[in-house]
C-alpha cells in the first residue's frame, strides 16, 4: 500500500530531478553547448500540448463520448501539413524582431500601440487561467486517490488543507526557478525546455505502460475489450459517432478546427514552437514526429476507457481510470508511475503557460501602464521581481478559479473553452502574416468582438451554472431579452454550446476584422511593418538609407542603457553580437551602422519589455540626450520613405537629377559664357 | 514555395476532408475487423498515413533546403 508520505516524497523527488535537468540545461547553454538544439528535443518540447487533460481527461471523454476525443489530436496532425508555411514564417518574423509573445507579435505588426497588446493579454489570460486550474485539480485529485483513495472536494476543505493549494505554491516556485531566475532578452529557457522534453517522454512511457497492462495483462487484447463493449447495449453507442449532440459531426469538425488553432496559438505552444526554437529546420522533423507522438499517447485511450467500464467502474469516475485500474488490480507501483506521468503533464503545462502569460502581462499591461504613469525611470531594477510576481499571480488565479468553479462540471471542459478563446487570435495573426491591408483598428475591433462573444456565449453559461450569476439570464436572456440568450444568441438554437460559441465568435471576429481593415487606413508605420511581415522571405538587406539621427549615443552609452533592462552580462553579449554583425570597428561607422545600432538596441530590450514599451522608452532616452530623427537628402528621402510612391515618380526624379548632373558638367566644362548658356539650354530642350 | 511544395498544403486539406462529415460517415458503421470497430481502424489508419506522408515530405524538404543552402554558399 502507498502511504501519503511515500507519494509526497516521490513526487517531490521527481520535481527535484526535473530541476536538476533544467539546471544542467542552463549550465550547458552558458558554456555554449546547447542540449536542446536538436529536432527530437524540439518535438518532445512541443508535446507540452498533452496536459493532464490528455493524460486523464481523454480516457474520461472516451468513456462517455467515444471516439470524438481523438479530434483534439487529429487537429494538430492536420495542422502539421501547414507548419512549413505558417509556423516557419511566424518563426522568421519573431526571430528577426526578437519577439517573445503573441501579443508582442501583434503589437509590432499593428503599429506598436499598447491597446491591442493589452486586449490580447486579457483575453488570453481569461482563457488560460482556468486551464491552469484544471491542472491543479488534476494533480491534487490524483494525489488524494493514490494516498487516501478518495477525491476531496474543495467545497468542504479550508484553503490551507487543500492539496491543490500546496500544489499551486510548489508549481509557482517551479515556474519561477525555471523561467525567471534571471532576465533574458531572448526569453529563452533551455533548461526548462530540457525538463519539459524529459517530462514528455515520461508521460508517454507511463501511459503506454498502463495501456499495455490493461490490454494484455488484465484483458486478452483489444478484441476482448472492444467485444465486451460491443455486446453491452449500455455502452454500444461509444463505438460510433454522431449518436447525439455530444458527438455530432458538427462538433467533430469544430473540435478539429479548434485543435488546429490550439497547436499554434496556445501561449505555451507559441512559446515552445517559436521562442524556444533553435533552428527552423527542426520543424521538418517535428512535423511528422509530433503527430506520431500524439498517435502513440492516444493508442491505448479507448482500450483503457472501455476496460474501466467493463471492470465495473462508474463512468463518473472515468477521469481517473488510468490511476484506478492499476491500483485496483494490484499494481500500486504502476499507479505511482501513472501519477508521475500525470504530474509531468501538469507541471510542464503550468510552468510553460505561466511563464508565457507572465511575459505577456509584463510587456503589455505592466509596462504600458508604468509609462502612462511616467514611472519608467524607476522600473528597470524591478523587472525581474515583476516577472516572478506575474508567474505567481497567474498560478494563484488558476487556483482561485479552481476553488470558485471547481465543483461544477466546468473544469473538465476548460480545455476546449481555452481552445475556443485562443482561436480568436487566428484571424489577426494570419492577417499579420499574409494580408497587407489588415489594419490596427481592424485587429482591435475583430479581436474585441471575438473575445467578447466567446466570453458571453461560452464562459458565461458556466459561470451561471457555478452560481455566480442569476440563472434567469440563461433561461430568458439578460433583462428578459430572449434574443440575447447566451446559449441561443440571436435565436440560433439547436447547436451544442461549443459549436454555437465557435460560430458566433469567429463569425463576428473575422467579419469585423476584415471590414474594419478595409474601411480604415493604415498608418505609415503599419504599412512598413506589413511589408516586413508579409514579405519576410523576400526581404533583402541594404534598403536605401532614409533617416539619420542628429546625434546618437555611442556603443558604450547604449550598452549602459541596455544593462538596465537585461543585466550586465546579457548587455555585454548583445554588444558583442552587434559588433560581430556589422563587421566594422566603431570608429568607421557611418549613418547606416548607427541606425542599425539603434534598431538593434530597441529589438534587444523589446525582448524583455515588449516592442510597444521599447519604442516609447527608446524615444524617451534618445530625446533626453537631445537626439532626434531627421530625413536624409530630401530629393530621394521622400521617395524612399514611402514605398507607395509609384515607379514613375521615381523615374521622374532620377531624370531630374540626371539633368542637374548634366547641367553641372556643362557648367564646369568651359569658362566661355555664351557656349555655357547654350549648352544648358540645349539640355533643357532635350528634356522637354 | 515551389509548385511541388504546395502539394503539402493540398494533402492537409485532403486530410481535413477525410476526417470530417460526409466522408467520415462511410466508415461510421457497425462493422468490426478483428474485433475492433471500422471507425477506429479508419481514424488511426488516416493518422498513420498522415505521419508517413509528413515524414516523406519532411525528408524531401530537408534535402531541398540543403541544396539551396549549398547553392548560396558557392
Amino acid at each position: 500500500m502507498l502511504s501519503p508520505e511515500l507519494v509526497a516524497v516521490i513526487a517531490f523527488g521527481y520535481l527535484l530531478l526535473l530541476f536538476a535537468i533544467a539546471y544542467y540545461g542552463d549550465r550547458q547553454r552558458a558554456k555554449g553547448r546547447s542540449v536542446i538544439a536538436n529536432p527530437y528535443i524540439y518535438t518532445l518540447s512541443l508535446a507540452v500540448y498533452c496536459t493532464a487533460w490528455t493524460f486523464f481527461g481523454s480516457v474520461g471523454k472516451a468513456a462517455t463520448q467515444g471516439a470524438t476525443f481523438l479530434t483534439i489530436y487529429l487537429g494538430p496532425t492536420l495542422m502539421a501539413f501547414f507548419w512549413w508555411f505558417v509556423l516557419r514564417k511566424l518563426l522568421r518574423v519573431c526571430k528577426d524582431n526578437n519577439l517573445t509573445t503573441m501579443s508582442d507579435f501583434l503589437t509590432l505588426r499593428y503599429g506598436k500601440g499598447a491597446l491591442l497588446g493589452a486586449l490580447v493579454t486579457l483575453g488570453v489570460l481569461l482563457a488560460v487561467v482556468p486551464y491552469i486550474g484544471l491542472q491543479l485539480k488534476s494533480v491534487s485529485n490524483t494525489f488524494n486517490i493514490l494516498a487516501y483513495h478518495e477525491v476531496i472536494s474543495p467545497l468542504t476543505t479550508p484553503v490551507y488543507q487543500d492539496t491543490a493549494f500546496y500544489v499551486a505554491l510548489i508549481l509557482a516556485v517551479f515556474g519561477i526557478l525555471f523561467g525567471a531566475r534571471h532576465l533574458d532578452p531572448t526569453e529563452r529557457h533551455e533548461g526548462m525546455v530540457a525538463a519539459v522534453a524529459f517530462e514528455s517522454l515520461i508521460k508517454l512511457l507511463a501511459f503506454l505502460a498502463v495501456g499495455i497492462l490493461v490490454s494484455y495483462g488484465i484483458f486478452q487484447g483489444w478484441g476482448e475489450i472492444f467485444g465486451g463493449i460491443r455486446h453491452n447495449p449500455q455502452f454500444r453507442q461509444l463505438l460510433s459517432v454522431n449518436t447525439g449532440a455530444h458527438d455530432s459531426y458538427l462538433l467533430i469538425m469544430v473540435q478539429t478546427i479548434l485543435a488546429m488553432g490550439a497547436i499554434l496559438f496556445l501561449p505555451r505552444q507559441f512559446h515552445m514552437a517559436v521562442v524556444e526554437n533553435t533552428d527552423e529546420k527542426h520543424i521538418l522533423t517535428a512535423m511528422w514526429l509530433l503527430p506520431l507522438y500524439l498517435l502513440l499517447i492516444n493508442l491505448f485511450v479507448m482500450p483503457i476507457a472501455f476496460a474501466g467500464l467493463l471492470l465495473g467502474f462508474p463512468s463518473s469516475e472515468a477521469d481517473t481510470f488510468v490511476l484506478r485500474i492499476p491500483l485496483q488490480s494490484g499494481h500500486p507501483y504502476l499507479a505511482l508511475l501513472t501519477f508521475i506521468g500525470g504530474l509531468s503533464a501538469s507541471t510542464a503545462m503550468v510552468a510553460v503557460s505561466s511563464i508565457a502569460v507572465s511575459t505577456m502581462l509584463l510587456n503589455n499591461l505592466v509596462l504600458p501602464l508604468t509609462i502612462r504613469l511616467n514611472l519608467q525611470e524607476h522600473l528597470p531594477p524591478h523587472l525581474l521581481t515583476i516577472k516572478r510576481l506575474g508567474i505567481l499571480l497567474v498560478i494563484l488565479l488558476g487556483f482561485i478559479t479552481y476553488r470558485l468553479i471547481g465543483p461544477s462540471a466546468m473544469l473538465v471542459d476548460m480545455g476546449l473553452i481555452a481552445f475556443c478563446g485562443v482561436i480568436q487570435l487566428a484571424p489577426a495573426i494570419l492577417g499579420a502574416l499574409y494580408w497587407r491591408e489588415a489594419t490596427k483598428w481592424g485587429a482591435i475591433a475583430g479581436l474585441g468582438a471575438g473575445f467578447l462573444l466567446w466570453a458571453y456565449t461560452l464562459v458565461l453559461p458556466y459561470l451561471i451554472e457555478a452560481g455566480l450569476f442569476h440563472p434567469g439570464i440563461l433561461e430568458h436572456g439578460p433583462l428578459g431579452l430572449a434574443v440575447l440568450k447566451p446559449i441561443a444568441f440571436l435565436g440560433l438554437s439547436g447547436l451544442d454550446h461549443l459549436s454555437h460559441a465557435f460560430f458566433w465568435s469567429l463569425f463576428f471576429n473575422i467579419g469585423i476584422f476584415v471590414s474594419v481593415s478595409l474601411l480604415t487606413a493604415a498608418s505609415p508605420l503599419e504599412v512598413e511593418q506589413a511589408r516586413r511581415f508579409v514579405g519576410i522571405f523576400e526581404l533583402e538587406e541594404g534598403l536605401p538609407l532614409e533617416r539619420r539621427y542628429t546625434y546618437l549615443p555611442n556603443l558604450d552609452q547604449f550598452t549602459c542603457f541596455m544593462e538596465k533592462f537585461i543585466g550586465k552580462q546579457k548587455a555585454r553579449e548583445a554588444r558583442q553580437g552587434f559588433l560581430k554583425q556589422v563587421e566594422l570597428p566603431e570608429k568607421e561607422w557611418g549613418d547606416r551602422e548607427k541606425l542599425q545600432l539603434e534598431a538593434y538596441v530597441e529589438r534587444t530590450i523589446a525582448g524583455s519589455i515588449g516592442p510597444a514599451a521599447a519604442r516609447v522608452i527608446m524615444d524617451g532616452y534618445l530625446s533626453s540626450l537631445g537626439s532626434r530623427m531627421e530625413g536624409v537628402f530630401d530629393l530621394f528621402g521622400q521617395v524612399s520613405s514611402s514605398l507607395e510612391e509609384s515607379q514613375q515618380k521615381l523615374k521622374r526624379r532620377v531624370a531630374e537629377l540626371s539633368v542637374l548632373y548634366e547641367a553641372a558638367r556643362t557648367l564646369t566644362s568651359t569658362l566661355y559664357l555664351p557656349e555655357l548658356i547654350e549648352g544648358v539650354l540645349d539640355l533643357l530642350v532635350d528634356v522637354r | 514555395m515551389t509548385k511541388k511544395d504546395k502539394l503539402l498544403v493540398l494533402l492537409g486539406i485532403l486530410g481535413f476532408f477525410l476526417l470530417n462529415y460526409p466522408l467520415l460517415q462511410i466508415f461510421n458503421r457497425d462493422f468490426f475487423l478483428l474485433g475492433v470497430p471500422m471507425l477506429t481502424w479508419y481514424l488511426f489508419g488516416i493518422w498513420i498515413l498522415a505521419v508517413a506522408g509528413l515524414r516523406a515530405f519532411g525528408r524531401y524538404l530537408t534535402v531541398k533546403e540543403q541544396t539551396v543552402q549549398s547553392f548560396y554558399k558557392e
